[in-house]
């Protein structure tokens, strides 16, 4: 019997020992993404430029609708907090890198076929790959937008634990982005260019997902059938949270965010398996 | 076990004919004009473990498709492949871990980080032991004479320091068979010859199988013992080299080196080449010219210092089985 755990409890190691290198590896590229975002700083410069202006004249215009409204608060929202929420989803929708138009050259130029000859996941690869770009860009969004958001409005309250849950929201909500944005580049297999799509999902994400007007601020009617797609999950619920605080409808965001997290990452699995059965049936 | 062994591979590809004319494009979607194509038509090799191999063909010959099955990233039509006992295709994520592939002109550096960067990542991926990492890592440093520059960024590499950097990636994870794809493509002399006596000294000191596709013969007569041609998806010639030279082509060339200025020089046969008025060389066709009573006429008749007998340049044997081929198709 202690033979028997014994041999049980190595062989455990072994596998946690497996399991830990072989998600370790991920980790790595991440940080190597993350450090090759670092020679990018004239273009981290030029965004900060424009997320000055953008919150600038986003104050501008809601000091002049509070002001037009005579209201101290607008969708639940003081004009502080507004603005706050404005810089939160400008960061998030700011951080986005490229990458559509990156999978779909690696397709059109054959090199995903190269990446398949390595020892890992290629949908981890990039996942590694992204997250590490995309956390620098996210994190230097912040560093940059916070500052501004104090210079122009000053601080707001904010509940430690409903930001800790906004955290976590918002990155379920990059697993939902990265997710899609791979499954509209991964269409470059069967189209000739992926651009309109990722044109078309990107001005998505901007009207429906938040980012300029939180959608309790949309018609009703659009504002409760927007509320069952994702684009609000990856903008307006992190935003929302973090300024508001308000964990009423966590319970059913939460459910929201597992549902549509599984279903696009099971569409983005479906897609790549029958992508990479095409690769290897036709050579691309 | 070998290394490589390939019986009766065979793939053949659908391509779309597009259509010309207005209408062409709308007749393409109701009913496209399909084109079947025989990239690879019966290969059968064997590898085995530590031998130097040239895989070399004109272009569209089907190397590249050969390469990416026995790399697992295409599947055959039909024949069987196996890599190291694995099939390619059915197990490439095991078989990642024990070969690697250098393209030419794919890097696997990343860009904007050191070669130092992208060595501790590839040790990530492949799963080293930091313990056998640490020690390989200074070996492959110390061979490939990359010191100097394994903590610039690879973009500021010189295109002969960046293939170093990407033939010892390569070698990192002690791969057992690896493919090169061009891997001298674009590198000055030097450089090429820097590239091709590494690759030598790995294969002598970890018997590495080497597996080289390039369209420069230097590469093929410098690093391997053995070619494999292939032309319209067939093997055509696999033999070793030195006999390959020795017997594709029946063309010997004669130097000669004069004790005086020779300014007319005529021989009974062969085409003469003169540098200058103290040297010639004479290529005859051996079948047709003996060797023999053409030098004893130019040494009765000149006065000869030096005379060299040479094989044909690699690049004419190959230039000359790539006709034949040709011809015969």
């Amino acid at each position: 019997m202690r033979a028997f755990d014994l041999v049980g409890a190595g062989t455990l190691v072994r596998s946690l020992a497996r399991w830990s290198r072989g998600v370790g590896k991920y980790g790595a590229i991440a940080r190597a993404s993350l450090a090759t975002q670092a020679v990018y700083l004239g273009e981290v410069a030029a965004r900060t430029l424009f997320l000055a202006m953008i919150l600038f004249i986003f104050l501008s215009l809601w000091q002049v609708t509070y002001a037009a409204l005579g209201a101290t608060a607008i969708a639940g929202l003081s004009l502080g907090q507004m603005v706050w929420y404005l810089l939160m989803t400008e960061v998030i929708v700011i951080s986005r890198p490229r990458f559509t138009r990156e999978i779909d050259a690696e397709v059109r130029s054959g090199d995903i076929a190269y990446q398949l000859t390595r020892p890992y996941s290629y949908v981890g690869y990039r996942l590694g790959h992204h997250l590490g770009d995309r956390l620098l860009r996210l994190g230097l969004g912040f560093a940059t937008g916070v500052p501004l958001a104090l210079l122009y409005v000053g601080p707001i309250a904010i509940d430690p634990v409903a930001a800790a849950i906004a955290l976590a929201v918002l990155a379920c909500g990059l697993l939902i982005d990265f997710a899609i944005s791979m499954a509209i580049g991964l269409c470059a297999f069967w189209v000739e260019d992926t651009a309109p799509f990722s044109l078309l999902y990107d001005r998505l994400l901007m009207l429906l997902g938040g980012l300029i007007l939180p959608i309790d601020l949309f018609p009703e009617l659009v504002a409760r059938v927007v509320a069952y797609l994702p684009f609000p999950l990856l903008l307006y619920a992190p935003a929302r949270l973090i300024v508001t605080g308000d964990l009423g409808s966590i319970g059913t965001m939460s459910v929201q965010l597992v549902v549509t997290a599984t279903v696009a990452l099971w569409v983005l699995g479906v897609l790549f398996a029958v992508a990479t059965r095409r690769l290897v049936a036709n050579g691309g | 076990m070998r290394a490589i062994e390939v019986e009766n591979l065979r793939r053949d590809f659908r391509l779309r004919v597009p259509r010309t004319g207005g209408l062409g494009p709308f007749a393409d979607v109701v009913r496209p004009r399909i084109r079947a194509v025989t990239a690879v038509d019966g290969v059968s090799l064997a590898i085995d473990p530590g031998e130097l191999v040239a895989f070399l063909g004109p272009n569209g010959a089907g190397k590249s498709t050969t390469i990416k099955i026995l790399t697992g990233i295409l599947h055959p039509t039909s024949g069987r492949a196996e890599v190291l006992g694995l099939t390619p295709w059915r197990d490439r994520g095991r078989l990642a871990y024990r070969i690697a592939a250098v393209f030419g002109q794919r890097s696997q550096l990343w860009y904007h980080l050191p070669p130092r960067d992208t060595f501790d990542l590839l040790a990530r991926i492949y799963e080293l032991d930091p313990a056998r990492y640490r020690p390989r890592i200074s070996d492959l440093i110390a061979r490939f004479e990359i010191g100097p520059y394994l903590d610039t960024p690879v973009r500021r590499l010189s295109l002969g320091e960046r293939m170093r950097c990407e033939v010892a990636a390569a070698f990192l994870h002690r791969p057992e068979v690896i493919f090169l794809d061009e891997p001298t493509i674009g590198l000055d002399v030097i450089a090429r010859q820097r590239i091709r006596n590494l690759i030598r000294e790995v294969n002598r000191d970890e018997g590495t199988t080497v597996f080289l596709t390039s369209h420069d013969t230097g590469d093929v007569e410098h690093v391997c013992r053995r070619a494999i041609i292939v032309n319209h998806g067939r093997i055509v010639v696999d033999a070793p080299i030195a006999r390959l030279k020795r017997d594709a082509l029946q063309n010997r060339v004669i130097r000669l080196t004069f004790a005086t200025p020779v300014d007319d020089l005529t021989v009974l046969h062969g085409e003469v080449r003169r540098p200058d008025s103290y040297s010639a060389s004479i290529e005859l066709d051996v079948a047709r010219s003996p060797i023999d009573r053409t030098i004893a006429d130019v040494v009765t008749r000149y006065p000869v210092q030096d005379i060299a007998i040479e094989e044909p340049p690699l690049e004419r044997v190959i230039a000359a089985i790539y006709q034949r081929s040709r011809d015969a198709a």
